[in-house]
């Protein structure tokens, strides 16, 4: 425990001097110890968990979650990339098609899980490539393609005409696939503050979550979080990077 | 009318040249005669041999006094003081250095033991020589930079009055370790240390009047709720965790009450709830976003940003959501409110005309604004004010990644207090002494 005592033994100085100074600077009780007057005495340092600085782990935000106790959290270490892994969604949409495609598509969707076709994609966005590429293989005849995200207008929430477009072909996705629930995620770019960009992070969710209910989409399928400026997928300062995080992503759930 | 056109008037003035109001401001530090009081450290001494550990609480503590901006170091070499190896300055000395206009003389002897450090402390009136301070300051050795803090503050409070800011804390959230967690260092940047392990995102410390707990936001639990952590017992209590966001948290300074926001209602709205999670109390009613609540230092008054009038600016209630006044007028983004400590400033980021945010603050009562930071390609912001109300922490990308500076509210003493590249740190708060 860190403390301090007025000079009592090994020190020559008058006691007369080391009242006075006691006196002056009144540190018995005005000034608390180091440790107690912030919190972070030795007690607290022991038994908050705490790990210098510098011990670092190299990665970055796309490090594996290791801490299997924490699911939700867990989910939120996840990118976009892992959702590909964690559901297999086009097996579903497979599934699913080839009953009402035939057998056709079915045999399509199985040829085509390596060699992807790229031309459904309508957003670019990297790390959710290929759940794009997936799923699109399994219509390439013409059905419906879910689009993981839609982008927004700097400081904006408005569901832009490019998004509509978008939001329709999820709709009818959404319809073909009865039994999937969706989390939708609102993201801000890197500009503007933490806080502001989280409730424009809501905005944006719950605009596009509105869009979707007006295209005849049960409430009950959405739920939806904002992340704010907090999970980039960009890390530039330019602005094809703000456009890429400027978004709302579709969280897909079982 | 005419008040608001020339607060809009000022505000572009401002915006438009940062130093213009800085000298106006520095003239609070100067008023009623102030002047620098003049010390003088003389090189501490190590009980057995030579020790760099002395000389470290020595650097430690000119930096402290240096920082402080209320005292002026002269060096012995100034006035041809040649200290002797006894340490001690006798009579003789304290004569001379009286002579030179110093007005006190400051040293201290580390002694090592096997168990602790201790830092022997004096400081000497010149004018009377007479020893006005002796203190035995002990602990462990890691805690070396901490006894000369202290060691600092007992100076501060003696030769000014005014207890010192040296021991207190900055929060900050890190990505260090790949996820955004709180971590808390000193003042000066030194002894970094993780407090958080939610392996989430975690946002938005803010300190507990006692400095004992923080307050924050965490997506640990999937949704953003709201934690307060005791930094002694290391528990922590989940207080709001309102379907939506539950964020910007802030702490009352004289009550048990934590003000933030939620958008539970379907927009964002400013609430205030015990920090054991009971008695909530709804403040903002609008259909436009309320957030980043802030108390004034009697506890009265909140400021928020709201975006009610189009673009987020800067607003003033009273603490039960009474009498909503607009602050801001200058731009349209104005987010992040602090009160000061004392009360007369409020400092937040604001947008300027090359659409970049800096650190702006205006006093309390509208009659003045200014604009902190510097112009220039990058993003200042998320400023917290140190409790001598001079001094303000922030968050700027100034030099790439998002890194913390303080800066004095004259726009002078930029210090950069972190530096561990490649890691982003952000949302510094500085704690209460």
């Amino acid at each position: 425990m860190f403390k301090f005592f007025y000079c009592s033994k090994s020190i020559t100085a008058p006691i007369v001097i080391m009242i006075a100074a006691l006196f002056v600077v009144g540190c018995s009780k005005k000034i608390a110890p180091v440790g107690g007057s912030t919190g972070l005495s030795n007690e607290g340092r022991s038994s908050v968990p705490s790990q210098t600085p510098t011990d670092r782990t190299t990665s970055n935000k796309q490090s594996p979650q290791k801490d299997s106790g924490d699911i939700q959290a867990s989910n939120e270490g996840m990118t976009d990339e892992k959702l590909a892994k964690r559901i297999p969604i086009e097996d579903r949409t497979l599934d699913e098609n080839g009953r009402s495609q035939g057998e056709s598509s079915r045999k399509q969707g199985s040829e085509n899980q390596s060699p992807r076709h790229d031309s459904q994609r309508r957003h670019d966005d990297a790390s959710g490539s290929q759940t794009l590429k997936n799923r699109g293989s399994a219509f390439s005849n013409g059905g419906p393609v879910f689009i993981d995200n839609v982008y927004f207008d700097y400081d904006q929430a408005l569901v832009r005409n490019d998004a509509k477009e978008a939001l329709e072909e999820n709709s009818r996705w959404l319809a073909l696939n009865s039994d999937i629930r969706i989390q939708i995620e609102g993201h801000g770019d890197e500009r503007g503050t933490n806080d502001y960009n989280l409730a424009l992070g809501e905005r944006r969710a719950r605009s596009i979550m509105r869009y979707m209910i007006n295209l005849g989409i049960d409430k009950s399928r959405f739920s939806f979080i904002s992340y704010g400026e907090e999970r980039s997928v960009c890390g530039e300062q330019k602005e094809s990077c703000y456009q890429k995080n400027r978004r709302v992503h579709f969280f897909v759930k079982k | 009318m005419l008040k608001l056109v020339s607060l809009i008037l000022l505000l572009i003035v401002s915006i438009g040249n940062t130093s213009v109001y800085s000298a106006e401001v520095f003239l609070e530090m100067k008023r009623k005669g102030f002047r620098k009081i003049p010390l003088m450290i003389l090189p501490f001494q190590e009980g057995s041999g030579k020790n760099e550990a002395a000389s470290i609480a020595e650097n430690v503590l000119r930096a402290d006094l240096e920082r402080s901006l209320v005292f002026e170091l002269i060096e012995t070499s100034d006035i041809g003081f040649i200290p002797t190896s006894e340490g001690a300055p006798d009579a003789q000395a304290l004569a001379k250095a009286s002579k030179a206009g110093v007005q006190g003389l400051v040293w201290a002897k580390l002694i090592v033991n096997e168990k602790e450090w201790v830092l022997e402390s004096y400081a000497y009136e010149t004018s009377n020589r007479e020893e006005v301070i002796s203190i035995r300051i002990s602990g462990k050795k890691r805690l070396i930079r901490n006894m000369a803090h202290r060691f600092s503050d007992i100076l501060t409070l003696h030769f000014t009055g005014e207890k010192g800011i040296a021991q207190t804390k900055i929060a900050y959230i890190s990505d260090l370790s790949g996820n955004k967690e709180i971590y808390v260092m000193d003042y000066d940047g030194a002894n970094k240390m993780r407090v958080t392990r939610d392996h989430s995102i975690v946002l938005s410390p803010r300190w507990s009047p006692s400095g004992k707990k923080l307050v924050y936001t965490s997506y640990r639990s999937g949704n953003p709720n709201i934690y307060v952590l005791d930094m002694k017992t290391g528990k922590k209590k989940m207080i709001a965790s309102f379907s939506g966001l539950n964020y910007s948290p802030a702490w009352s300074p004289v009550e048990d009450r934590i003000a933030f926001a939620t958008t539970k209602d379907g927009n964002s709205e400013i609430y205030s709830i015990k920090s054991n999670g009971s008695d909530l109390k709804r403040l903002s009613f609008n259909k436009s976003d309320d957030l980043s609540p802030t108390w004034s230092p009697t506890g009265n008054k909140i400021a928020f940003t709201s975006d009610r009038g189009g673009k987020p600016q800067i607003y003033i209630m009273d603490a039960d959501g009474a009498n909503v006044n607009r602050l801001t007028f200058g731009g349209d983004y104005n987010t992040s409110p602090v009160w000061s400590p004392k009360g007369e400033w409020i400092a937040y980021a604001c947008r300027n005309k090359e659409r970049r945010l800096k650190v702006c603050a205006d006093r309390a009562d509208g009659t003045q604004s200014i604009v902190v930071t510097e112009s220039g390609p990058w993003d200042d912001e998320a400023p917290s004010w140190g409790q001598n109300g001079r001094e303000l922490i922030f968050t700027s990308n100034r030099f790439g990644k998002s890194q913390i500076f303080s800066i004095h509210l004259d726009g002078s003493h930029l210090r950069r207090l972190t530096t561990s590249n490649p890691s982003n740190n952000i949302s510094p708060a500085w704690s209460p002494r």
